[in-house]
């Protein structure tokens, strides 16, 4: 398994290689969502810097109309860079991705539905190569998609996994309300005194889970099932924090520390959230009373 | 000559399946006992299927069944035997989310058709076009489209579409929300959505609690633009709404989109029809994003979002034609000399004042204050089982 980074901004990429990231997702500007958005330009050099790492481009922002032409160019300008491929959630840029012959792979990043084993299978058939598994899976639903896909997968292992994205612009509307202006940073809402992670742009508002959320305990599993890449999603994470976590983290998957286990425990909450935990449905007459 | 536009209503059970149509849905989409997007309404058993396909059928209509979760390993198992089932109803159409199971469905049932659900929240003509390769018949498109960006899907793809016309609306973009997930646990993308965008959240620095619920979807002032721009059905939000609720909103989309195609849609008819769907609803409503970018008005920022709602007075369980007595089933506390008006499935609306009324004894009484009370009352109009007491419609 190698250890993907998701950075916060592209001039500390030397430092996570040090501590043993190999590979990134980056952000293209103006078509991500949660994640860092740069220039093809800078895309390029950082390619250019790092041959031997795995970039890949996430472009998961929900595409109108308006975006497709200029959203085709930049599809069209990523192929003379070699990426290794682009994560994708709008079924646009498969549609666009199948009109050319474009030498990048694609992942399949639709980010709460990647659930099951047989639509892994059904975008392989149609061309995809990758794909990035849901956070809202259990590590045994994870094993059990890569024994029955031949996509190659990405496992969600640290970070603030986002739970949900609006085109409305929830903060700066509630602000408004209260005849105020959103100053545009991230702000903490509490619901029963747990914490989530609310921001809004341009391209409407996404919602994060408070805790930095930790599979580490299931990374020997999914490395044993061959789930081809680990992530490390730095958003909201301080500098030093994800360099320590890439570092531990590949002396997990190196060397299968405990130490390293323990260490990341002390400097993380043990959020497992759904790894160990499958979510409910259905509801018994009597749950949907309370 | 172009195809009428289809009113597409919701039904949580048979009992409602039955009244929607009848108040002029041209089709009813429901949920299975499985893999729907409703796993806590009643929804319908495969004999319930059956009986659904028979009564719409026989009335020229349509039945949709929602398969539209988002699946997990463990409900792979089952589905196909499931659709086969389905299927042998008679079924019009599924609602799909999960593509694996497009394909499955034109092999094995070519006869039936596939609507792509709005959980894939499908926004532009690049991505209707991949799922039309796939055999997809009809896209239900994202909430957050303009009239103008549907225009140019409609115009620049071959797949009939279909638009959400009134009900709640989702916060976020159908199928990119796991509030409900993560903070009840329960999977919104299988059904079990806890609707969290209602709760009302303590927001850092502020002394006003942050919500981010937005007000229903009504756009009857639509209707005559959506026809003329090609949209192929209209949808109603709701399958676990109440009788009265899906007979007094389909009846009013169906008089609206009757008047169009009569060229009677009069500014004054359009505005009676609006009062009379403001009478069901029970939040704020907004056309959001048909007309503008939803912004801060289309939003609730205090608490208390839900109105209590006592218009529906009594539904109607038979009608005496010889003696011309009225017997209906009590909903909501009346009494003599009320305003009222009984409305039919075929559109008719009788207005009157209460001058008597009896309980099931005939027994002379001056007010029903019981749910469930046996009331009758003297009327005489084309009364059939099913139509409705309400208060009169100012």
């Amino acid at each position: 398994m190698k250890i993907v980074v998701v950075p916060n901004d592209i001039k500390d990429l030397d430092k996570y290689v040090s501590s043993g990231a190999e590979g990134f997702i980056l952000g293209l500007k103006d078509y991500s969502v949660n994640y860092f958005g740069i220039t093809i330009e800078e895309i390029k050099n950082i390619v250019e810097k790092y041959k031997d790492l795995d970039i890949f481009i996430s472009i998961n922002k929900t595409i109108f109309n308006k975006e497709l032409k200029e959203l085709e160019e930049k599809l069209i300008e990523l192929d003379s860079i070699p990426i290794k491929g682009v994560l994708f959630y709008d079924l646009g840029v498969l549609s666009i991705y199948k009109k050319h012959n474009f030498s990048y792979s694609l992942g399949w990043h639709q980010t709460h539905m990647v659930t099951n084993y047989n639509t892994c299978n059904f975008y392989y058939d149609n061309g995809v190569e990758y794909g990035v598994l849901a956070s809202e899976i259990t590590k045994d639903e994870m094993i059990e998609i890569k024994r029955n896909t031949n996509m190659k997968l990405f496992s969600f292992i640290i970070g603030h996994p986002i739970m949900a994205h609006s085109k409305r612009r929830l903060l700066t509307n509630y602000y408004r309300s209260q005849n105020k202006e959103y100053d545009g940073s991230l702000k903490s809402i509490y619901e029963r005194d747990k914490e989530y992670l609310i921001s809004d742009n341009s391209d409407g508002t996404c919602i994060y889970e408070g805790d930095i959320i930790s599979g580490i305990d299931y990374l020997g599993e999914l490395k044993d099932s061959l789930i081809e890449y680990g992530i490390i999603h730095g958003f909201n994470i301080e500098d030093n924090l994800i360099v320590k976590l890439v570092s531990l983290t590949k002396e997990i998957i190196t060397n299968n520390s405990n130490t390293a286990i323990n260490e990341i425990k002390l400097l993380i909450c043990n959020n497992t959230s759904f790894f160990d935990k499958k979510t409910i449905f259905k509801v018994k007459k009597d749950e949907k009373k309370n | 000559m172009k195809k009428r536009i289809e009113l597409l209503s919701p039904a949580g059970d048979l009992e409602r399946l039955k009244v929607t149509l009848l108040y002029g849905a041209d089709a009813v989409y429901i949920g299975g006992k499985d893999y729907s997007l409703r796993a806590n309404a009643n929804n319908f058993s495969i004999e319930e299927i059956k009986e659904a396909c028979d009564f719409a059928h026989k009335l020229n209509k349509k039945v949709y069944l929602t398969l539209n979760i988002v699946f997990h390993n463990e409900d792979i198992s089952g589905v196909e035997d499931y659709i086969k089932s389905v299927a042998e109803c008679g079924i019009d159409a599924f609602i799909v989310s999960d593509p694996f199971i497009i394909r499955h469905i034109k092999n094995n049932y070519p006869n039936v058709e596939v609507h792509l659900s709005t959980q894939n929240s499908t926004a532009n003509i690049e991505s209707v076009n991949f799922f039309k390769e796939e055999g997809i018949d009809r896209v239900v498109l994202a909430r957050e489209l303009s009239l103008c960006e549907i225009k140019e899907v409609i115009d620049n793809t071959e797949v009939d579409v279909e638009i959400f016309i009134h009900g709640a609306m989702c916060t976020f973009y159908s199928g990119r929300c796991t509030l409900s997930n993560y903070l009840t646990n329960r999977d919104s993308n299988r059904g079990g959505c806890s609707q969290v965008c209602r709760f009302a959240f303590n927001i850092e620095n502020e002394g006003q609690k942050f919500t981010m619920a937005t007000k229903d979807l009504n756009a009857s002032r639509y209707i005559s633009s959506l026809i003329g721009i090609g949209v192929t059905s209209l949808k109603v939000e709701g399958r676990m709404r109440s009788l009265y609720y899906l007979a007094t909103v389909i009846g009013c989309y169906r008089k609206i989109i009757d008047a169009y195609y009569d060229n009677k849609l009069t500014e004054e008819y359009l505005e009676y029809q609006e009062k009379v769907l403001s009478r069901v609803a029970n939040r704020e409503t907004s056309a959001h994003y048909l007309e503008h970018e939803a912004d801060y008005k289309d939003q609730y920022y205090t608490g208390r979002q839900e109105l209590s709602n006592q218009d529906f007075l009594g539904l109607v369980i038979s009608y005496d034609e010889q003696e011309k007595i009225v017997t209906l089933v009590e909903r909501n506390y009346f009494e003599v000399g009320d305003e009222v008006e009984l409305f039919t499935p075929s559109g008719e609306i009788y207005s009157f004042t209460i001058n008597e009324m009896y309980n099931d004894d005939m027994e002379s009484i001056s007010v029903a204050r019981h749910p469930e009370e046996i009331i009758k009352l003297k009327l005489d109009g084309n009364i059939v089982e099913y139509s409705m007491l309400r208060k009169k419609v100012k």
